[in-house]
């Protein structure tokens, strides 16, 4: 416990490597997985790296080094800024050109079945475990509450699920995990929307939790200020009308009931797809990274669905405009002077029309 | 003399041998038992070892050579045909191609008496519509007349423009949901692998015509010259391996020869050159479309774009004499492609064949009767097709792309954004427009 506070509190860009060390460990479980008998040469452990490397420069960009936050780093037309964002999608594909061409030249002709077999798994599992986690990795720029929350959330829900179900539950959900009941099922769903109410109201004031940060400062236990017209926007009051009951919800209060209500109802189901892959493959725990526990992806499996949810949720819903700023500055860098010179009469023209 | 009666010696019947097949025992299995530790460095080596030639049939080679002559000319004539109709026609046959290969990848691994109890039968089309909807309004947004034609602020607006990407991601996410609540203890195994194989198939399946759709309305030039260079090397190859063919090229793929691979790499680059040069004179095939219209053969006007001139290269070294040339950029751009299709794209077919190996099958699918199905033939195009928009994209039209999604971005604003940028605009004087006022606008939004 102690260690995640000192997490938290490390700062925006450890939060954020610790995502991927994280997802790191779990890719190495699931390729562990899918090895069987026969053993993988040399060439086999390097594909699957190399699997994993060509995820990991796809997702940079996106959500680990995005353009804004590299800016003071990484100058224009500086190689790395080649690398990274320019050519990005073309040396993606390269990258998969040069995979495959040594992914054929290694199918030996009686082991082709289990080389293509483990292929895919390793694919469709780097895709699970390192591309859907890294949108976590993004929201935490956007305030350390939208890592911290949602995980609560989660958390809260298994645990109090489990205890009803303990002691309530009598009909089960879903055929997969027979432990699981109905009971437990909304138990927890009522009680992760308790706790969605009393915690905002906890945190609504706290600078170091709900402030977006537009940079990567390396020094760690660093202050997180910023201007009071951001927390005002949580702070702003809805009033929900129902069944003839007034509810006045801050801003930050109703945000959280929606990402409670997604991780009671629909993150669970990473959990059953995960015990689902267990019981398919015939093992008991994916790794045993925690003694007595099991691996990592045990623990992280709900957490990857909700990582995505909030990504969307913030960019789509509450930092719209803010999102589509982002892509338009960063369509607008990748051109030359003329070409905005050019662009600036058509942009003009497109606002005067849409109002 | 005497006559001796020769004895009758009576031979032995084969029950009273007591006669045994002798087992066949693979060559593999023996050999991995012996070298235990080198077994997988022999294994590459003897990819390399030069191996005994294959010698086929006169007869099988000739009827090969007639049908292959046969089916090419037809699809050729037919293609053609498509391509002068206009580019929604092109738009339409890919779009068949992509359903028809669906449907094959789909009944490799479909068990009918699993399926009727299972959600099965209705997850591969949930799922065929999830991607449609994520990768259709690429195809909208590409040309303005439809866009317009939607409403701002209207449903349809909502769910195609504005959250689209996350109304995709949900309806997958439903997908999952609906999934994870089938499976069932017995069949566990097939559930995932049937779920993991949709998956990957669909993303095969919609990639793949996605590029062709951004490649065609850029101009036909980028969606006619890249596959007719595919079929060219395809047949020159053939051609060359049928008449010349002798040392293997590869383990995966037994029939395909060195000679033939040489032959088609010289002939590709030849006749790329002239192709391109030829048709990069003709105003239909360079000009980018932006319309979508159901007229055939109707021809557009346009500026002719600059990858299109003729200009002047200086080459480095001087070559045989001559220190410019006079090229024009496209024929360049054509010739990276043929360079791509003849090394590269053969690798797809190869994948293919070490598939087809993996799960012990002849072929994918039975279009075409014997001869296997559409995903045997058409896995080369596809591959070209996402070579061609990688490269584009990233390096053609990387400018005016930008100013597209600049514009569509900005539709996308709220009318306070709007408001605000529109403000922000008009207070900076038009002529100190430099690189500090992007980032000027887009903190003011924030």
């Amino acid at each position: 416990m102690i260690a995640w506070i000192v997490l938290l509190n490390l700062g925006h860009f450890y939060n954020s490597i610790t995502t991927l060390i994280l997802s790191s460990i779990c890719y190495k479980e699931i390729i562990t997985l899918s090895e069987s008998k026969q053993r993988t040469n040399l060439f086999g452990k390097f594909m699957d790296w190399y699997i994993y490397g060509m995820m990991i420069y796809y997702v940079l960009p996106m959500n680990y080094l995005k353009p804004k936050l590299v800016e003071s780093f990484i100058l224009p037309d500086s190689f790395f800024h080649l690398i990274l964002f320019q050519y990005h999608s073309f040396i993606l594909f390269c990258l998969f050109l040069i995979a495959l061409v040594l992914f054929v030249f290694s199918l030996e002709l009686d082991k082709c079945q289990y080389q293509v077999e483990k292929l895919t798994m390793n694919l469709l599992g780097a895709l699970f475990v390192v591309f859907i986690p890294s949108f976590a990795s993004s929201n935490i720029y956007k305030g350390l509450y939208w890592l911290l929350f949602p995980h609560i959330c989660v958390v809260t829900n298994d645990v109090f699920s489990y205890t009803l179900g303990q002691i309530f539950g009598r009909t089960p959900l879903i055929k997969i995990s027979p432990k699981k009941t109905w009971e437990g099922f909304i138990g927890g769903l009522i009680c992760t929307y308790i706790m969605a109410f009393i915690l905002p109201i906890y945190l609504q004031g706290s600078q170091q939790m709900l402030c977006s940060m537009n940079e990567i400062r390396i020094r760690p236990f660093a202050e997180v200020a910023c201007s009071n017209v951001e927390l005002e926007q949580y702070s702003r009051i809805i009033s929900l009308e129902m069944a003839g009951i007034q509810i006045h919800l801050t801003r930050l209060q109703f945000d959280s009931l929606v990402i409670a209500t997604y991780a009671s109802l629909i993150a669970p189901f990473g959990g059953f797809f995960a015990s689902g892959v267990k019981r398919a493959l015939n093992i008991k725990d994916f790794g045993n990274a925690i003694p007595g526990h099991g691996g990592l992806t045990d623990r992280f499996d709900c957490h990857g669905l909700m990582g995505i949810f909030t990504y969307f949720y913030l960019n789509y819903i509450i930092y719209k405009d803010q999102m589509v700023a982002e892509n338009l500055s960063n369509v607008l860098n990748s051109m030359t002077n003329e070409q905005r010179i050019a662009l600036l009469p058509q942009i003009i023209s497109q606002i005067q029309k849409l109002q | 003399m005497p006559k001796q009666k020769a004895a009758k010696i009576a031979l032995p019947t084969e029950k009273q041998l007591n006669l045994q097949p002798i087992k066949q025992v693979a060559q593999s299995e023996t050999e991995s038992e012996t070298l235990d530790d080198f077994s997988d460095i022999n294994e590459s080596i003897k990819f390399f070892a030069p191996k005994p030639p294959i010698y086929e049939d006169h007869k099988i080679k000739q009827a090969k050579l007639k049908y292959r002559l046969i089916a090419t000319g037809a699809m050729s004539l037919a293609t053609l045909l498509i391509v002068g109709m206009g580019h929604l026609y092109c738009v339409i046959l890919v779009i068949g191609l992509a359903f028809i290969s669906y449907k094959e990848i789909m009944s490799l691994k479909r068990k009918d008496e699993k399926d009727q109890m299972s959600i099965f039968s209705w997850i591969d089309w949930y799922y065929f519509a999830t991607f449609t909807l994520g990768v259709f309004p690429q195809i909208l947004i590409k040309n303005k007349q439809m866009k317009e034609s939607i409403e701002k602020d209207s449903i349809l607006s909502l769910i195609l423009i504005q959250y689209h990407k996350m109304i995709a991601f949900f309806c997958f996410i439903f997908g999952l949901l609906m999934f994870v609540m089938s499976l069932k203890r017995g069949s566990l195994r097939y559930s995932f692998t049937r779920l993991s194989w949709t998956l990957f198939s669909l993303f095969i399946v919609f990639t793949l015509p996605a590029s062709a759709f951004y490649n065609i309305y850029k101009g036909m030039f980028w969606f006619f010259i890249p596959h007719a260079i595919v079929v060219v090397n395809d047949s020159a190859s053939f051609l060359f391996g049928y008449f010349f063919g002798k040392t293997p090229l590869i383990m995966l793929s037994p029939k395909k020869t060195w000679e033939g691979f040489l032959g088609g790499l010289v002939t590709t680059f030849a006749l790329t050159y002239f192709i391109s040069e030829y048709f990069a004179g003709f105003s239909y095939m360079v000009c980018p479309q932006t319309n979508i219209t159901f007229a055939m053969i109707q021809g557009i006007q346009c500026d002719l774009p600059q990858t299109f001139m003729k200009q002047n290269f200086e080459l480095p070294f001087a070559f045989m004499g001559y220190k410019h040339i006079l090229i024009r950029p496209s024929t360049i751009h054509a010739l990276t492609f043929a360079l791509f299709a003849t090394v590269f794209s053969p690798f797809a077919g190869y994948l293919i064949s070490g598939f087809k190996r993996g799960l012990r099958i002849e072929s994918i699918g039975n279009t075409f009767g014997d001869h296997g199905g559409i995903m045997d033939r058409f896995e080369r195009h596809g591959m070209m097709a996402v070579f061609v928009y990688c490269y584009i994209s990233s390096i053609i039209f990387r400018s005016s792309d930008a100013m597209e999604r600049t514009i569509s971005l900005i539709s996308t604003l709220s009318p306070e954004g709007r408001i605000k940028l529109y403000q922000m605009i008009n207070s900076t004087a038009f002529n100190q427009i430099n690189a500090l006022s992007a980032s000027i606008i887009s903190r003011a939004l924030q």
